[in-house]
């Protein structure tokens, strides 16, 4: 008989911790993925006594780690919410806002108040004064905002929590009074707004179950910290690859041992995963940036851990860094037409930057757009060989301003929270 | 060698839990009473379908679930935000 474990009988499960290596009580999601890195590293320590023989002695116990390893899923639209918690921390849940603009031109809707009403509510602007105002479904108007100076700016509506927040480019503002009536507050679809802080982030507990009848088996990791996010957007596969480290890990050979599965019933979605056609990177507001051919992110809280002083074995703490957030992007050779990525990079100018992935389903459109506020481009050198159309390329980040405002991040999904 | 308990608030848990009581005939009796109850639950948010607690549920359709059960569900985390109501 066969008792080879199958690669297709794993589930990943994860949780977030209610503290450090400390779960609560079961309630897992199940984790779709494609690989599965994370592991106990022994790191047994070498004896170097002599006591006359020719072989060494028997290694010695060090401290066992989980080390920084990688994990990759498919780019689902409903569980990247639990990796994206994992990296920048609990979202807000906010109202979804399918519609944009398309008569008042430079601003952009990231997102409604949680009180706004479902359905298609006002945006107007008026030129004298150069305010914005915002009416909510079966709601009143709130107070006028002066966008003039651009950027972001909350719209009030005329009760609390109706709100929407925008972010304006001054320039691209209409030159006469403007409105938009179909500005549509989705009824059950989601933002989850993540935040961008140096805030600890949530530790959470990973398991990694082989399922096979009869010789179950199970490598639990607690204290799990994600470390850094990647994706391709413009993919045609649409993955995302983490870097996770955790405390420990808890099998069947340790104490104390784990011999049952941690949640047997746990909750578990139907995968959406985002479109490669649904990628897009652009400043926010055009088609400025000129023809992006590819675009790619990546996340990295700069997480790393550190073994500490309080008698358990591997990390007992986990440092946070800056937040950096960088990528790749690639586009057709056109030279440098003011304002597109090449001439940006090459002339060191900093722009707004929006990356959007989506996907279209039967309850709306679920998409996950990272709108920054400040990026800044560096040119790779342009590949000159070949005699068909050239391409140049070049790495971005995105960097702090002297308004202080940060990244926007915000998925739309029908998840209700994370 | 210390082992990790089977959990209560998983089915896995319940059907271990129960076994464990069949040396306390009156407790047992108590909780089969208690699983034989019914009650019509259904979700009111999130994706039209999920797998919660064992089984595949569709958003706003009910489904019998025991009285145990259904207190079990609700002592997940992971219950309210799905907005689960009896029907």
């Amino acid at each position: 008989m066969n008792n080879q474990h199958k690669g297709a009988e794993m589930q990943l499960l994860g949780q977030f911790e209610t503290s450090f290596r400390t779960p609560g009580a079961a309630a897992a999601l199940r984790l779709p993925f494609i690989s599965f890195g994370l592991a106990r590293d022994l790191r047994r320590t070498d004896d170097p006594s002599i006591d006359n023989s020719p072989l060494s002695a028997k290694s010695g116990c060090g401290d066992a780690v989980v080390p920084p390893g990688a994990i990759s899923s498919t780019a689902d639209a409903r569980s990247i919410g639990f990796y994206l918690k994992a990296i920048l921390g609990q979202p807000l849940v906010k109202k979804a806002v399918m519609t944009q603009p398309a008569n008042v031109t430079g601003v952009y809707i990231h997102y409604a108040g949680s009180a706004a009403g479902a359905g298609n509510g006002t945006l107007a602007y008026l030129i004298a004064g150069t305010t914005l105002s915002w009416t909510p479904a079966a709601g009143t108007v709130g107070t006028l905002i002066n966008v003039s100076a651009g950027g972001r700016f909350t719209i009030p509506g005329g009760s609390a929590n109706t709100e929407v927040v925008v972010d304006v480019d001054a320039a691209s503002l209409p030159v006469a009074n403007q409105n938009d009536a179909t500005i549509n507050v989705h009824a059950t679809l989601k933002a989850h707004v993540f935040p961008v802080t140096l805030d600890d982030r949530p530790s959470c507990l990973l398991e990694l179950g082989h399922m096979k009848t009869g010789q179950t088996e199970f490598y639990r990791y607690l204290g799990g910290i994600f470390s850094k996010l990647s994706h391709d957007v413009t993919a045609r596969d649409q993955n995302i690859t983490l870097t996770a480290f955790a405390a420990e890990e808890r099998s069947a050979d340790t104490t104390p041992a784990v011999t049952t599965v941690w949640d047997a019933a746990p909750t578990s979605y139907d995968r959406v995963r985002f479109c490669g056609s649904g990628g897009k990177l652009t400043n926010g507001v055009n088609t400025g940036f000129g023809v992006v051919t590819e675009a790619s992110i990546e996340i990295d809280n700069q997480a790393t851990g550190l073994e500490t002083a309080d008698g358990a074995e591997g990390y007992g703490h986990a440092d946070n860094g800056e937040v950096m957030f960088g990528g790749k992007a690639k586009l057709v050779f056109r030279g440098q037409s003011a304002g597109n990525l090449w001439n940006l990079s090459r002339t060191s100018t900093s722009s707004r930057m929006q990356v959007r992935s989506s996907v279209p389903t039967s309850g709306g459109v679920f998409s996950l757009t990272y709108d920054y506020p400040s990026v800044e481009f560096m040119p790779d050198p342009i590949e000159k060989s070949g005699k068909t159309g050239l391409f140049v390329s070049c790495s971005w980040k995105a960097h702090r301003n002297v308004g202080g405002t940060l990244p926007m991040i915000v998925l739309v999904n029908d998840v209700p929270s994370y | 060698m210390k082992t990790d308990k089977p959990n209560p608030s998983t089915v896995a848990g319940l059907v271990a839990a129960a076994t464990a009581s069949a040396d306390n005939p009156a407790a047992a009796a108590d909780a089969a009473a208690s699983q034989a109850a019914t009650i019509n639950v259904a979700y009111h948010d999130g994706p039209p379908a999920i797998g919660y607690f064992g089984s595949r549920w569709e958003r706003g359709k009910s489904k019998s679930v025991s009285s145990a059960d259904w207190d079990a569900m609700r002592a997940r985390a992971d219950c309210a935000p799905f907005d689960f109501r009896v029907v």
